[in-house]
């Protein structure tokens, strides 16, 4: 027996051993090659991904407006952020292994510490923020939000959920700290070691109000970035979720060429370099803009504003109308970009002035008059009317019906109360109603809307901005699309731009540049080497006079419609050739009455902040998940601006928009020379063209000719060429206007 | 009739060989282990080897001095001897329990008290519990009969659970579950019924699952190891962590077992795997020079051993077990002494248990224990106990008769039943 269960016992060890053989084996020479690798990876040490800086961006001058600058941002890792379960107990287990503080506390002990800790950190990191705790939590929570957004993204996609890699990265919480700052972040800070103080970049925005809408800002990546990221399959350029991005104006639009490569670094334990690439920073983006000007512009503007009735905001665009540069964009009211992300609330709850919209390029409104010129220009070159055909006005179209289609003439405090039989230029100086209803009669709304749409009516400028609007060009397709077919009269209301029409600031001043070229072009916003493309505009020469002469006499003729207002003194030796236009205007509502029911049975209340009906239902269901509500009783509660316009008319948005033409010691122009400037002005509820926009505008070319000098260069300096303008902290645009010549 | 002391028999010479080999065997891999990234060993690891290869010299003469009393003289004070090893596991209950640690003669280690502090070495009286709990056992088994009942078996199985309690408080859970194969193996030997046996291995499979529930988190973790290999069962957890909380592996451990608790076996295997056919070489490969893998002199040595010799290193190591057992078992079968067979049987077992469940571990077919490779792994203690255990073994040889078969006409009253035998 004893022989036997040896042999058994012995047979059991054999069978153990073959086991381990067989297994050694399977390791050792079946999957040698599998675990080489694995000891090969092993060696590896993490991929170091080098930071990049973003690319500056410089004015036309040169001066830089936007740079990355070194600072140090405080991080927090995300667990602590979002308050995850399982981090926790991992850091409590690490503290109690440590014994991070103090030895012999239980497990309990050291985890309520910790949330003590936890509480302290959030006090300590108050200390360098500015917005105050609440603030901070927002923004922890603001993190978190994002991140889980990715990860959901991520999801989707792969079909499962799984967490990415910013759950175990660390986030900037407290950013933009000063080297001073810093030292005393890392002594209050080093207590806790879910908080790094890391050298980072911040984005400086140095032009002031006047530049923020055209240059933008960046912000935090989203789930969305993630997804629509240009250089998704590029590793070293492509979104990491703590990454910064263009959110709006010119950050936005070149964020192709301003985002730089991340640098990498691979390597192993045995010194191998496997790969290595140094940061690639990104391109410098140069815009066509004048700072100085603009600065200067936006100054004026604001002071213009100020003393206007009803007038929060405006917009005056200036471009080259050679090449289409736009040498400034003054969108008033603007913010500052310094401190953009901490007033962000109140700036988008100002409904009155909204100070965020961007109303050079992103809100479009009947152009009104300033459509004219186009409208004669078009009845010449399609042979309707000639340069010799006249319309009698009467004061009305009709003479039997007064009240209806009439001319500004009747109802102005002008004597005539009619203009009396006109040709095309004079129409165009007096702004003559009844001469465009029937040349637009004439033309029809197909042959109208083909001619604004050659004008560049209804499409973007070419600016490549997101915030970019690209006004209304009422085709036949577009009115059937809103369901308002052209009728007969259609063609009368366009040819004196109400109606549908619309354009933007932008638009408006690239018109002038056409009239004052005869070509259109894109505008262009950012400096390239490649001209953009050209469109000859057709007609003679001679049909092109008739509107350039025109527009020459609602400024210089004495009886033309901004002659008091816009009419600039002859020793400048330039002339404006300008077009006045009062769009009629409906006061934009500010809030909104939603009558409800809930639980407690109807109520209503009022949705501040909102411009639209849909902006008030989103609002209110943010606060009243619950009620029903009926969409059609929604009311409008407030509009700006309240009272009605003196003289009980209807209120009316200012527009003025003119070019420079060179002109002798007698004032005359000097046709054959193309000018250099060509701009728009446009005050909302300004009330009219001529008097409100067409005094701004006087002061407009009082600031161009001293910014741009006698020759109006867009590139003509009066200062010495300074060099160090990149260290100037100053705003170099102050130092162009007090030398002055 | 006994043979010359030294006169070593030729089992005895195979198993001193072959534990010759392991030792220089595990000195070259201590000695190679921690080695800095510049290359040239660390003075630590020559230090360590020293250290080992002093207490191989110590073991040497302790053995001789065994040799000289022989087996036989010890075994007849086993309880005593079994009796000293229990009170020495006392402080270490004391130090757990009542927080005294001698003066810092009982330190924690990772959680547990384990040694005695001593000038130049630390003790493990577990280690040496093993021995006189077999030297014990093979005493109390030698003349009986009574544990071919079921009631006759449980006086030695109590007489197992003291110690292993003791050890298990400590915790050592690795030394506990030692005895058990040791306990099996000796009573299967000496004749207790299959159906006892069996009777008992099934309770205690029934009970396992509930002993599982009981276990600590890192505990449970380490026995799941063996299947959380499994990159699908690791995803099933993740997917799924309500279904599989009995495994006390949670969500996010599932996830990162790679980086985690199974950092450790990832890096065995790889160590082991791609040390191939014939190995790194002596100081050379990943795992030699870095300092990857911990534990690596110590536990994991096989893995070093695997990675620097290859799967012919493993072999020879293996070879060398197969022949200390081989002789063991042969040694067991040919004593005609019963507390000798016994006594040998059960450091077969010993030894043989510990390799299996040490390889085991190290190729991730078993839990991961704190258990040392006979002989190999670094470590005072072990080593002592291993070589006093074979050395008793190579005593128990040497008590042999000179044929293998009966003279004729002479016949002999000393021993047992040993007409049987031969």
């Amino acid at each position: 027996m004893f022989e036997q269960r040896l042999k058994i016992l012995l047979a059991m060890m054999g069978f153990a051993l073959a086991i381990l053989v067989v297994r050694l084996i399977d390791m050792q020479v079946v999957h040698a090659r599998m675990y080489e690798e694995q000891a090969d990876r092993a060696l590896l040490l993490r991929p170091k991904t080098l930071p990049t800086v973003r690319g500056s961006i410089l004015d036309r001058a040169g001066k830089l407006l936007v740079s990355d600058e070194p600072c140090w941002d405080i991080k927090v890792h995300y667990g602590i952020l979002s308050d995850d379960k399982d981090y926790h107990d991992a850091m409590v287990k690490r503290l109690k292994r440590n014994n991070a503080y103090g030895k012999k506390l239980s497990i309990e002990d050291v985890e309520a510490r910790f949330n003590d800790e936890v509480d302290r950190m959030w006090e300590d990191l108050a200390t360098f923020f500015e917005g105050g705790p609440d603030e901070l939590h927002e923004r922890a929570r603001g993190i978190c939000d994002r991140i889980q957004a990715i990860r959901d993204d991520v999801a989707k996609r792969r079909g499962f959920s799984a967490p990415v890699r910013e759950e175990r990265m660390s986030h900037a919480v407290v950013e933009g700290l000063t080297d001073q700052q810093q030292v005393d972040a890392r002594a209050v800070l080093s207590a806790y070691p879910w908080v790094d103080v890391e050298d980072s970049t911040k984005r400086v925005y140095r032009g002031g109000p006047a530049m923020a809408h055209v240059l933008g800002q960046v912000v935090p990546v989203t789930a969305d970035h993630l997804q629509s990221d240009i250089f998704a399959d590029d590793r070293l350029r492509s979104l990491t979720g703590t990454d910064r991005i263009g959110g709006s104006g010119i950050e936005y639009a070149m964020e192709g060429r301003l985002r730089g490569a991340r640098g990498e670094f691979h390597g192993n334990r045995a010194g191998d370099v496997l790969t290595s690439s140094p940061p690639v920073p990104g391109e410098d983006v140069h815009v066509t803009i004048r700072s100085d000007l603009q600065t200067r512009l936006y100054e004026m503007f604001g002071e213009e504003i100020a003393s206007l009735p009803y007038s929060l905001s405006g917009s005056i665009v200036v471009l080259d109308p050679r090449n289409r540069d736009c040498l400034a964009m003054v969108s008033y009211p603007s913010y500052d970009p310094q401190t953009f992300r901490e007033h962000y609330n109140e700036l988008r709850d100002d409904t009155r002035r909204n100070p965020l919209a961007f109303r050079a390029v992103a809100r479009q409104y009947a152009p009104g008059s300033i459509v004219k010129p186009l409208v004669c220009l078009a009845g010449l070159i399609s042979g309707k009317i000639t340069t010799a055909t006249t319309f009698d006005c009467q004061g009305a179209l009709f003479p039997s019906k007064p009240d209806s289609w009439r001319c500004w003439a009747a109802a102005g405090s002008s004597a005539r109360k009619q203009h009396g039989p006109l040709v095309a230029w004079e129409a165009i100086k007096y702004s003559c109603n009844i001469f465009m209803y029937n040349t637009g009669q004439l033309l029809g709304a197909n042959t109208l809307t083909n001619y604004f749409d050659m004008f560049g009516l209804g499409k973007e400028s070419g600016t490549c901005l997101r915030e970019e609007v690209s006004g209304i060009n009422p085709t036949a397709n577009f009115m059937d699309s809103i369901g308002h077919p052209l009728t007969p009269g259609s063609a009368r209301l366009f040819a004196i731009g109400q109606a549908e029409v619309a354009v933007t600031p932008i638009q408006a001043a690239n018109l002038m540049a056409s009239y004052a070229t005869t070509e259109y072009r894109h505008v262009s916003l950012v400096r390239q080497k490649a001209d953009s493309p050209v469109w000859e505009l057709p007609g003679e020469a001679a049909y092109w006079q008739v509107i350039r002469r025109g527009m020459f006499g609602v400024v210089n003729d004495t009886d033309g419609t901004a002659y008091t207002q816009a009419r600039i003194p002859v020793e400048t030796g330039y002339v404006l050739i300008g077009k006045t236009g009062s769009a009629e205007a409906t006061p934009a509502p500010v809030s909104y009455k939603i009558p409800f029911e809930d639980v407690d049975g109807s109520q209503q209340v009022e949705i501040k902040y909102a411009n639209t009906k849909s902006d008030a239902i989103d609002f209110f269901l943010d606060d009243h998940p619950d009620a029903t509500f009926d969409p059609r009783s929604i009311d409008v509660a407030e509009r700006w601006p309240a009272s009605p316009a003196e003289h009980g008319r209807k209120h009316s948005h200012a527009w003025f928009v003119a070019y420079m033409q060179k002109a002798d010691a007698t004032g005359q122009p000097l046709w054959n020379q193309t000018p250099h400037i060509a701009f728009s002005v446009m005050v909302e509820f300004g009330g009219s063209g001529g008097r409100v926009s067409g005094a701004i505008s006087q002061k407009v070319a009082d600031v161009l000719l001293e910014i741009l000098g006698p020759d109006l260069d867009p590139d003509y300096s009066n200062a010495a060429p300074d060099k160090n303008l990149v260290d100037d902290e100053d705003h170099v645009a102050d130092s162009g206007t007090e030398v002055a010549p | 009739m006994r043979r010359p002391v030294y006169d070593l028999t030729q089992p005895g010479w195979a198993i001193a060989i072959s534990i010759t080999i392991l030792v220089l065997i595990g000195l070259a891999a201590i000695c190679a282990s921690n080695t800095v990234p510049v290359g040239g060993r660390n003075v630590a690891s020559v230090v360590m080897a020293g250290k080992q290869a002093g207490v191989a010299v110590a073991c040497l003469v302790l053995s001789a001095v065994i040799l000289r009393i022989g087996y036989m003289r010890l075994a007849r004070h086993a309880y005593i001897l079994f009796g000293v090893c229990l009170v020495l596991l006392l402080p270490m209950i004391i130090a757990k329990y009542l927080g005294f640690s001698f003066g810092g003669l009982v330190p924690e280690s990772r959680g547990a008290y384990r040694s005695i502090r001593l000038p130049g070495f630390a003790l493990q009286p577990s280690e040496f519990m093993k021995v006189s709990y077999i030297l014990a056992m093979a005493w109390y088994l030698r003349f009986r009969k009574n544990y071919r009942t079921l009631d006759g078996l449980m006086p030695p199985i109590l007489f197992s659970i003291i110690p292993m309690v003791l050890i298990l408080f400590e915790p050592d859970l690795g030394t506990v579950l030692l005895f058990i194969p040791v306990l099996f193996g000796m009573l299967f030997v000496a004749g207790a019924r299959i159906k006892h046996l069996g009777g008992i291995i099934l309770i205690g499979l029934v009970v396992a699952p509930f002993t599982f529930m009981k276990l600590h988190a890192y505990q449970k973790s380490r026995i799941m190891a063996v299947a959380l290999q499994s990159k699908t069962f690791r995803d099933k957890i993740e997917a799924n962590p309500e279904k599989y909380a009995f495994t006390g592996v949670g969500k996010r451990e599932a996830r990162e077992w790679e980086v985690s608790s199974g950092m450790q076996l990832v890096r065995s295997k790889a160590a082991l795997g791609s040390g191939g056919f014939i190995g790194q070489g002596w100081g050379k490969g990943t795992y030699v020079e870095y300092n990857f893998l911990p534990d690596r002199h110590n536990d994991f040595v096989f893995a070093i051993v695997g990675h620097q010799w290859g799967l012919l290193g493993c072999l020879v190591v293996l070879g060398c077990y197969v022949v200390i057992v081989v002789a063991g078992v042969e040694i067991a079968s040919v004593t005609p002494e019963p507390c000798g067979r016994l006594l040998a049987m059960g450091v077969v077992c010993l030894i043989a248990a510990q390799t299996v469940i040490n390889v085991g571990m190290t190729v991730g077919l078993m839990p991961i224990t704190g258990m040392t490779l006979p002989f190999v792994s670094y470590g005072g203690s072990s080593l002592l106990t291993n070589f006093v255990a074979a050395t008793l073994l190579i005593s128990v040889s040497q008590n042999r008769p000179f044929t293998l078969a009966r003279k004729p006409f002479e016949w002999s009253d000393r021993g047992g039943d040993r007409s049987q035998l031969i």
